[in-house]
């Protein structure tokens, strides 16, 4: 294979050899390769196939915009699809496929779309796969994905890890080239702390590529020397390989770092990727121009390629594009290009120029034709010649390389992605940034045309940054340049007239000349509408080499300047950002954060299978004797505390306790009921409303103290109780002294239920646990072991049995409840997790967010003679009273039962009258909660139903419309087991 | 990714910090106010397309809660202050 | 008839931390981060009403009279820390001394602190915390609640290397998992509870 590599020249380590594979051919080439220029080294030009037309293409550019050299690199969890070639550092190892090709790169069946290219322009989707409609899902959907796309994704797991941080500074520079450094150095100089990002491995910019002198020294020294100084400044952070995508609110950028992308085998220790969030109190956009193509036939013939990508290739790769190149030009800059490759000893074959004249300082041996368009190219796979136009006639010249410069697109998007719009700079012929605060546009990025511009803007811009910032600031830049050239473009070339063949503007979508023309006399001639009539401009590199051509063909199509065609919107990711570097560690289990109960470890040991509850792990059965489905595990629980005594873990539930002198005031307006005159040492169960009217939370509250009250919430409500009790205590009564404190991890609580619960008990606590000295609802706060440890004990009953909740210092939480267990054994005590809970509340018809569901009121839950009628305020008092909530026909708690024991029902479904046919306006209500008694024998459930307290005992039928079922049902009171609540008062 | 939001306590913060509740606008009615104050005091809002105070909670941080002006169209923040300054009215 | 409990089992605390990964982990040579697992001792969360000057007195008499320093958490709230456990009835004297200025709501179990520090400790935080960690911007004695990740935490600055970072008991497992990760770059050394 022949080698395009040059005999010198490049930052490349000539001494070391990498080996890489693409499409499966051994190759080699140097550290400071990327993949494409390896693959151009090799004499390798074909390196895709377009989205539609499956044409052969080779690599455009040298940069970010590349729209044709993308690959899959990688394998496994590794594989990266759509990755530009120009951007992948080559690495030993290195594996790389095409894509969009079968069954190869070199001969793809998907060639023959080119034969169908009349029914693929403008607007096709719109227009065909219509008719007939019934084909549309066996047939044109499956071809469709087929056919999208253009890598393909792994579903292996990717093995490799992905952070986010934060980073703040003064000035962020934004590129580091020519004016970069200057705004660099100059602010860095003055003080200020500065982070310089640039998306490239290595540095420099443009001046990587450059040959003329800054400071008497090659253009990359003098970068290297820049950088050099700014490394050895503690005020200065230098983030290479990494790209700042976006400019978001309050002056935060979004940067991606690409930390191990350039390594085969990355360490485990690092991330792969790793997301900055950079809050910059001033930014510099140093971000260049983009070098535009022309618009002529042919030109997406592998082997064309941007000048300035010519240029780069030789000089920071040692590669030439091709033996004889030609370039075509609207510029002074590809007159560098044709002198350096001269230089390097490849031959230019001509320099062919749009523009009248001849530049006088043109001293080379290339031929120049003035006036000149190439209208058309010659060539299979690659480029072979091209067909020029001119004042001369026509002619053709062969050639296996075609560099052409357009033009230079100011790299603006940053500064756009906070809604400001570009703005048409005539004499410039270019789109320049609109004026913004906190960010400055400098360099190429701001429209300057030569390289001494570019440094005096960049310093301009880094003084003014660190003034803004009250810094005293010197502009400095790297030097003065020799050999400096304008790459101003006075007139634009938006097409090339009477070209052959198709003109391609958007080479990622295959868009060319004849679908924008053809947009605008459908009527899509909007920049909006051409762009999605189109697509241009909609693929993975955003139309950064088309956008501006598109605008100038729409602008000439419709007889307006671009101005008036203007642009569409902006939008971050400036390049695309892996979801990887987006998601960060929060992967797989890392999800969400992971809150543990102080009793996790004792229920894992007594075998606990657990439930996700929010962010909580809750135990939900705790499985024994070799029981293998969780209805034993659930029915032995239940059966077992209702005759014996269970332990069960409650520290999830939300704990608050309260302050102050006004605390019993607070507590009054937050709850229905009265709490002003709860004597110290008892609980009572609350109800809290919205101001709507409708239940929020209920639970426990006690008085511990004088001005000490202790309340608990539902586990699911903990965080937005104390969050609405901060906004009363805070934004509606600032003026009472009341005090919140969080106390949900202090303690480890635990329910012991059951009829032998108190002799339990008795065996840990040292005060008398009577009845009589320990009534139900007492609250109080109690010592354990013989003075060894306090607790805090609440006779309160969620079960229905005898029952209390000890609450223990979180630490000693697992003592404790170990403690309990073997003070238990002989009793028969065993654990019992949330499952069992569910259970027994609904047997004892006690309520929970299955009832509390948003649209119910204290009446509907039989809860009407809590709600105080003497306090003149709580919350939800004003809207309770409301017509519509007192209705006495809403849906009111009742308890059903099948009419077949051996029958079950689920859930949510409906009640109907027995013989009704179903429908929404005959459903009395819904199943609200529901599940198998084992105490009883038959599944039973709590249901909100239309005059459900006074249709005890009616049959009904209950209709599961999900899966239509009817279950012959029986209404009946809600309290199924011991409704006198003897047992609580044991 | 941003929006800072400088908490008169604790200094800039991103807004993932924050929990947003609302219009700051609506005064809670006296008890005993007509049913069509507490209404409109519940249910209606204004979407101003323009500056709107807002109440923003604390919740990762101070757990204060707080008045945020801002704008709903630039997101330019005008002040922020602790809630329990405005109450008196 | 009451029994005072014999009940001869020994009632031991198990830290929040017991069981986390610890030792020499992630890049080697010198650690750049040292993390530790605190003593769980006294941690008492201090109300006052926001803006009480006087209250503010007493939380710093009390601070030092406890040999430490006030952590604020919060407009007239503040933790008071550190390594010996202190009695219930410690607490309830303390209480009533500063009542009703302050009251106290005893967090010892609650709230768990871990030690961070090490010269890569900024750029390690710098992953879980938006806020500027610079000595500049956070400067010694500096303490503030913030999202640690995705839970908020309370960091405070002892001296230009360390940090202290207490977080709910429920929390505190994940957010030292969260914390070992972000310190692997630079080598860590972990130290569980004692």
């Amino acid at each position: 294979m022949s080698s395009y590599r040059l005999s010198r020249g490049g930052a490349i380590d000539r001494s070391q050899s990498l080996s890489f594979t693409f499409d499966g051919r051994a190759l080699t080439g140097h550290p400071g390769d990327t993949l494409a220029s390896a693959l151009l080294a090799n004499g390798i030009g074909l390196m895709g196939r377009s989205f539609k037309y499956h044409r052969p293409r080779g690599v455009l550019t040298a940069g970010a915009a590349e729209p044709n050299a993308l690959v899959t690199i990688g394998r496994g969890g590794r594989t990266e699809p759509n990755t530009r070639a120009t951007m992948a550092e080559l690495y030993a190892g290195m594996e790389a496929v095409s894509q969009n090709r079968w069954p190869s790169l070199d001969w793809d069946i998907g060639s023959l779309n080119s034969l169908l290219s009349p029914f693929l322009g403008a607007g096709f989707y719109y227009k065909t796969f219509m008719w007939p409609g019934a084909l549309w899902e066996k047939l044109y959907e499956p071809f469709i994905r087929r056919a999208a796309g253009l890598g393909k994704a792994s579903y292996e797991a990717d093995p490799d890890s992905y952070e986010k941080a934060w980073a703040h500074c003064d000035v962020l520079v934004i590129g580091s080239g020519a004016a970069g450094l200057s705004a660099a150095l100059t602010a860095a100089r003055a003080g200020a702390e500065v982070i310089i990002a640039d998306e490239k491995a290595a540095a420099g910019g443009s001046l990587l590529s450059e040959t003329s002198l800054i400071g008497g020294k090659p253009a990359h020294e003098a970068a290297q020397n820049a950088l050099a100084e700014l490394a050895a400044m503690p005020n200065v952070r230098i983030l290479t390989r990494t790209t700042v995508f976006g400019w978001f609110d309050s002056q935060v950028f979004g940067a991606v770092e690409r930390v191990q992308k350039h390594v085969a085998l990355p360490d485990p220790n690092r991330p792969v990727e790793r997301l900055w969030r950079i809050v910059a109190k001033q930014a510099v956009l140093a971000s260049g121009a983009e070098e535009r193509p022309i618009v002529f036939g042919g030109n997406d013939r592998p082997g064309v390629m941007m000048a300035g990508a010519v240029r780069t290739y030789a000089n920071q790769y040692g590669v030439t594009a091709g033996r004889r190149v030609a370039l075509f030009t609207t510029n002074d800059s590809a007159y560098a290009v044709a002198a350096d490759l001269e230089k390097s000893g490849v031959e230019v074959a001509a320099i062919i120029d749009n523009r009248g004249a001849v530049p006088t300082s043109w001293t080379g041996k290339a031929r120049v034709i003035p006036g000149g368009a190439v209208t058309a190219t010659a060539g299979g796979k690659a480029l072979e010649g091209i067909t020029i136009a001119s004042g001369a006639g026509i002619e053709t010249l062969e050639v296996d390389a075609l560099g052409m410069s357009g033009g230079w697109s100011p790299v603006i998007h940053l500064a756009c992605h906070r809604g400001g719009k570009p703005v048409w700079d005539a004499a410039k012929s270019a789109f320049l940034a609109p004026a913004v605060k906190g960010l400055i546009v400098a360099g190429g990025a701001k429209g300057d045309l030569t390289l001494s511009e570019a440094m005096l803007s960049g310093a301009a811009a880094g003084a003014s940054a660190a003034e803004a910032l009250g810094l005293k600031a010197e502009p400095a830049t790297l030097g003065a340049v020799e050999g400096d050239l304008s790459i101003a473009t006075p007139t634009p070339l938006w097409s090339v007239k009477g070209f052959k063949g198709k003109a391609f503007v958007d080479y990622q979508n295959d868009v060319h000349h004849k679908d924008l023309t053809q947009s605008v006399r459908e009527g899509y001639g909007d920049v909006e509408l051409a762009k999605r009539y189109t697509t241009n401009g909609m693929a993975t590199d955003q139309g950064k080499l088309s956008n501006v051509n598109a605008i100038g063909i729409l602008a000439e199509a419709r007889g307006v300047t671009p101005a008036e065609v203007g642009t569409t919107t902006f939008r971050p990711f400036y390049t695309p950002v892996s979801f990887g570097a987006l998601a960060g560690t929060g992967r797989g289990k890392h999800f969400q954060p992971v809150r543990q109960s102080p009793l996790h470890g004792w229920a894992k040991k007594n075998g606990a299978v657990f439930v996700e509850t929010g962010l909580w792990y809750r135990s939900s059965w705790f499985p024994r004797n070799g029981e293998t489905s969780w209805r034993e595990s659930v029915d032995r629980e239940v059966l077992n505390t209702r005759v014996n005594a269970g332990l069960c873990d409650v520290s999830t539930l939300g704990k608050i306790e309260i302050y102050g002198a006004d605390a019993a005031e607070f507590l009054n307006r937050v709850y229905v009921n009265a709490f002003a005159k709860l004597p110290v040492g008892k609980a009572r169960y609350g109800l809290m409303l919205r101001e709507d009217g409708m239940i929020y939370d209920d639970g426990t509250t006690s008085r511990l103290g004088e001005n000490h009250y202790f309340m608990t919430t539902t586990t699911a409500l903990a965080a937005g109780v104390m969050t609405h009790l901060e906004f009363c205590a805070q934004a509606l009564w600032p003026e009472l002294d009341v005090r919140l404190a969080s106390a949900t991890d202090q303690w480890a609580q635990m329910a012991i239920a059951g009829p032998k619960s108190r002799q339990i008990l008795q065996r840990i606590v040292d005060e008398d646990l009577s009845d009589a000295n320990f009534p139900f609802l007492g609250a109080k706060t109690v010592s354990l072991f013989g003075g060894r440890l306090e607790g805090r004990l609440f006779r309160i009953s969620f079960s229905g049995e005898l029952a209390y909740e000890l609450a223990v210092p979180a630490g000693y939480g697992e003592a404790v409840a170990d403690a309990l267990m073997e003070a238990g054994k002989a009793d028969g005590i065993q654990p019992y997790g949330v499952e069992a809970l569910g259970v027994m509340r609904i047997e004892k018809g006690h309520i929970t967010h299955n009832e509390i569901n948003g649209r119910v009121t204290p009446g509907d839950l039989g809860f009407a003679k809590m709600v105080s009628s003497t306090k003149p305020d709580f919350i939800g008092k004003g809207m309770l009273f409301r017509e519509g909530l007192q209705d006495p026909k809403r849906p009111r708690l009742v308890g059903v039962k099948p009419l077949d024991p051996a029958a079950g029902f689920k859930t949510g479904s409906h009640i109907l009258k027995k013989g009704v046919q179903p429908s929404l306006e005959a459903s009395a209500g819904y199943v609200t909660s529901s599940a198998y008694s084992p105490v009883l024998g038959h599944t039973i459930g709590l249901a909100l139903v239309v005059d459900g307290p006074e249709r005890h005992g009616e049959e009904v039928q209950i209709y599961n419309a999900l899966r239509g079922e009817f279950t012959a049902g029986l209404l009946c009171d809600p309290v199924f087991v011991d409704p006198r609540n003897e047992k609580l008062h044991v | 990714m941003a929006s800072l939001i400088t908490c008169p306590h604790c200094g800039q913060r991103p807004k993932e910090e924050y929990t947003i509740k609302g219009d700051a606008g609506p005064k809670r009615p006296a008890p005993g106010a007509p049913e069509r104050e507490w209404f409109d005091y519940v249910y209606q809002r204004d979407n101003p397309r323009g500056t709107l105070q807002e109440f923003w909670h604390h919740s990762g941080g101070c757990r204060r809660w707080l008045v945020v002006t801002r704008d709903t169209v630039t997101h330019e923040v005008f002040s922020v202050s602790d809630a329990s300054e405005r109450a008196a009215s | 008839m009451s029994e005072v409990s014999q009940m001869d089992v020994a009632i031991l605390s198990r830290p929040a931390l017991a069981g986390v990964k610890t030792g020499r982990l992630g890049a080697s040579g010198a650690a750049g981060i040292r993390l530790e697992a605190l003593p769980e001792g006294f941690l008492l969360h201090l109300l006052a009403k926001p803006g009480d000057g006087a209250a503010a007195g007493k939380a710093e008499a009390l601070a030092s009279r406890l040999g430490t320093v006030l952590r604020k958490t919060a407009p007239g709230q503040w933790y008071v820390a550190g390594g010996r456990e202190m009695p219930a009835a410690e607490v309830r004297t303390i209480e009533a001394e500063l009542l009703p200025a302050i009251a106290i709501s005893d967090q010892s179990h609650g709230r768990v602190r871990i030690g961070a520090s090490g010269p890569a400790v900024e750029s390690m935080l710098a992953k879980l915390m938006a806020a500027d960690l610079s000595l500049k911007a956070f400067p010694e004695g500096h303490g503030t609640t913030l999202f640690a990740g995705h839970v908020a935490a309370h960091a405070q600055r002892f001296s230009a290397d360390r940090f202290e970072i207490t977080i709910l008991r429920g929390f505190a497992a994940d957010l030292w998992g969260s914390l070992i990760e972000a310190s692997l770059e630079f080598g860590v050394e972990a130290t569980g509870p004692a």
